[in-house]
């Protein structure tokens, strides 16, 4: 008798703490957390979230914090998702970076469910580029407005695709009509601890196609991180229904450096290498990173040229639009613009890929940015 | 500097009201900074000033310079000038700015001249000491028309009757364009006088300015550009939206408006939330 009522205050305990666990995961899935996964240990509660609309995952901790507040007896460890890859564990309310352990990974290999965690989501992202400072047109401007989605295929991979709506062309002769955005295959993954890969195939902007590979060391609670980074493209449009494509042809290898310099959220970052076009040559950035906004001045020197510039990364208002159970509609994690004041040469150029880089996303996972955030 | 140890503490929601009264606090004690000269850096009129912006980072200014006076701060010129102008602050000690001076009424214009610049702060300004501010535009221009060397100093005083800005600066008098003949490394600059180059004295030497503010959102300026001396008003709509006028040696008025934004928000979801829970 006395067992049975042992073993029954067992189970309500644990019904109970299920219970609140299963709460925990809608109230985050209800604020726009997607793929939560909830690892209990002893002491501790690891929470696992991707969470699309904000750059910085030190702001969706912190707004997952607020949702949930305090739950008596436990430590919180938030493990951030990118693109349903983990990246490492932030305990103690944000303060300190743990890299992943065994049981942690063998947790979310058990759990993760690419096809069913997942909102389908509609992305609104501006594609801007213009030309300043012809006598003829002074403002000459390319602006389209991209509806894009990722549907996730299986753990790290993913498809990005969507549709181009033309809004003003002034710079080139490509025409108005509606076409297929930007639309790539990637893989990105962190086979070890503190080393990420991500490989893209597919059609980039800057009217690129081809193939896109990345890596990058940069472990979240160092100052130092490098990458590599490689692309085979070529040129691509598509113009009234048909394409036309040039051979892919032009290599792109460049190395990098990058230090943080541990105070008011600065780093410097050195790259080198052969940038589009096969120029040569060298790049410097001084990066801040005021939190949800990013700025950046640059100077490059290539056998083609010099120039100096700035460019600057923040999300877009209102940030989401519409979310229900299925569905989410919102305006792009990342806009970023570069200004270049040599329009004439194409100095250092390179291509997006249509998400953010390694590098500058893997930037805003650093804990020393999240810790001032 | 002072702002920095307090940031943590706004991770902690209970400690983020206090934070807010902190902030405010300060905006009573501190200086209201904000007013700006043509191009847009801190300053007034058509003179630059130590004042630092420290809590909106990101300025936007568009400014008017009549004909006749647009010559006397950017040379060879004899048009009337429309400024639009950029500032960002990178770090408590760093700041850049970019400026277009578009001739509304010239033909062949394009988008106007550009000009990038950074002002450097070596001294914070504190009960005894004024702070001190380096103001330098990267060489090389093929037509450095806007370029501006300066070191400037600036000290707020409070008086029983509002506050006292004074600056006090020298402006250096050489120019480094771009050298087109240029054979090595070495020469790729010249090194020529500002005024010859300009055809024009301005910020070449000792230049200063005074504001009187008698009340926070409004104060009258004196200035001498090291060419004319010029005088008006400023007047603060919003905490980010500040206007000026002024005149060129009492004949010809010029206005500028400037917006200025913090950049250091939250996500709108997330700021949107912490409202709901207030």
């Amino acid at each position: 008798m006395r067992k049975t009522w042992i073993s029954l205050v067992i189970f309500c305990v644990f019904c109970r703490l299920n219970a609140q666990n299963s709460d925990i995961q809608k109230l985050l899935f209800a604020a726009g957390f997607e793929n939560v996964q909830l690892l209990e240990q002893a002491d501790t509660l690891t929470i696992f979230f991707e969470h699309r609309e904000f750059r910085s995952p030190g702001h969706s901790i912190q707004y997952a914090q607020l949702l949930i507040k305090d739950l008596p007896g436990k430590i919180l460890n938030w493990v951030p998702i990118y693109h349903n890859v983990p990246i490492g564990t932030y305990a103690e309310n944000g303060v300190h970076f743990k890299a992943l352990g065994k049981s942690q990974r063998q947790f979310y290999r058990a759990n993760n469910e690419p096809a069913n965690a997942y909102r389908y989501h509609l992305r609104l992202q501006p594609d801007l580029s213009a030309r300043f400072g012809y006598y003829s047109d002074p403002f000459q401007i390319k602006f389209n407005m991209v509806l894009d989605s990722r549907i996730y295929l299986a753990p790290g991979l993913s498809l990005q695709t969507g549709l181009l709506i033309p809004v003003e062309n002034r710079l080139d002769a490509q025409d108005m009509k509606p076409r297929l955005a930007p639309s790539m295959l990637h893989y990105f993954a962190q086979p070890w601890n503190n080393h990420f890969l991500a490989a893209s195939i597919g059609t980039f902007y800057y009217d690129r196609y081809g193939f896109d590979l990345q890596y990058r060391y940069a472990p979240p609670a160092g100052r130092w991180s490098f990458g590599l980074e490689t692309g085979l493209t070529g040129f691509y449009r598509l113009n009234s229904g048909s394409f036309y494509a040039e051979t892919m042809q032009d290599l792109y290898l460049l190395g990098d450096a990058e230090y943080r310099l541990g105070f008011e959220n600065l780093s410097l970052k050195l790259t080198a290498g052969q940038f589009l076009f096969e120029d040569k040559g060298a790049r410097i950035d001084l990066i801040k990173q005021y939190g949800a906004v990013d700025f950046g001045l640059f100077f490059a020197g290539t056998q083609t040229g010099e120039t100096l510039g700035f460019q600057f990364a923040f999300s877009l208002l209102p940030g989401n639009v519409y979310r229900n159970q299925k569905l989410q509609v919102r305006t792009t994690e990342e806009f970023r613009w570069e200004y270049s004041y040599n329009n004439e040469e194409l100095v250092a150029r390179r291509y997006r890929i249509g998400m953010p880089r390694l590098s500058d996303n893997l930037r805003q996972y650093n804990i020393n940015f999240i810790r001032h955030l | 500097m002072r702002l920095i140890p307090l940031i943590p503490i706004l991770n902690n929601p209970m400690m983020s009201k206090f934070y807010f009264l902190y902030l405010l606090g300060c905006a009573l004690v501190q200086p209201a900074a904000g007013q700006i000269n043509f191009l847009g850096k801190p300053g007034v009129m058509t003179t630059p000033s130590a004042s630092w912006e420290e809590d909106r980072q990101l300025g936007f200014s568009f400014s008017y310079v009549p004909r006749e006076y647009s010559g006397e701060v950017m040379g060879k010129n004899g048009n009337t000038l429309h400024f639009y102008n950029a500032r960002i602050g990178i770090s408590s000690f760093m700041e850049a700015g970019i400026n277009i001076a578009y001739r509304p009424l010239f033909q062949r214009t394009g988008i106007g001249d550009r000009h990038l610049d950074f002002r450097f702060r070596f001294l914070q300004e504190s009960n005894y000491f004024p702070s001190i501010v380096l103001g330098w535009t990267p060489p090389g221009s093929a037509a450095p028309v806007m370029s501006h060397d300066y070191l400037v100093a600036t000290k707020n005083i409070d008086v029983g009757v509002g506050r006292f800005t004074l600056t006090v600066g020298y402006g250096s008098p050489y120019v480094f364009p771009r050298n087109i003949n240029n054979i090595g490394i070495w020469d790729i600059l010249k090194v020529e006088d500002k005024i010859i180059f300009n055809e024009a004295n301005y910020l070449s030497g000792v230049f200063g300015s005074f504001i009187w503010s008698p009340v926070d959102f409004a104060g009258v300026m004196i200035e001498y550009n090291t060419n004319t001396v010029n005088a008006g008003a400023y007047f603060k709509l919003w905490d980010w939206l500040h206007l000026q006028g002024y005149a060129f040696e009492g004949k010809k008025v010029a206005f500028q408006v400037a917006g200025h934004f913090p950049l250091d928000f939250l996500p709108f979801s997330l700021r949107k939330h912490e409202k709901n829970l207030d």
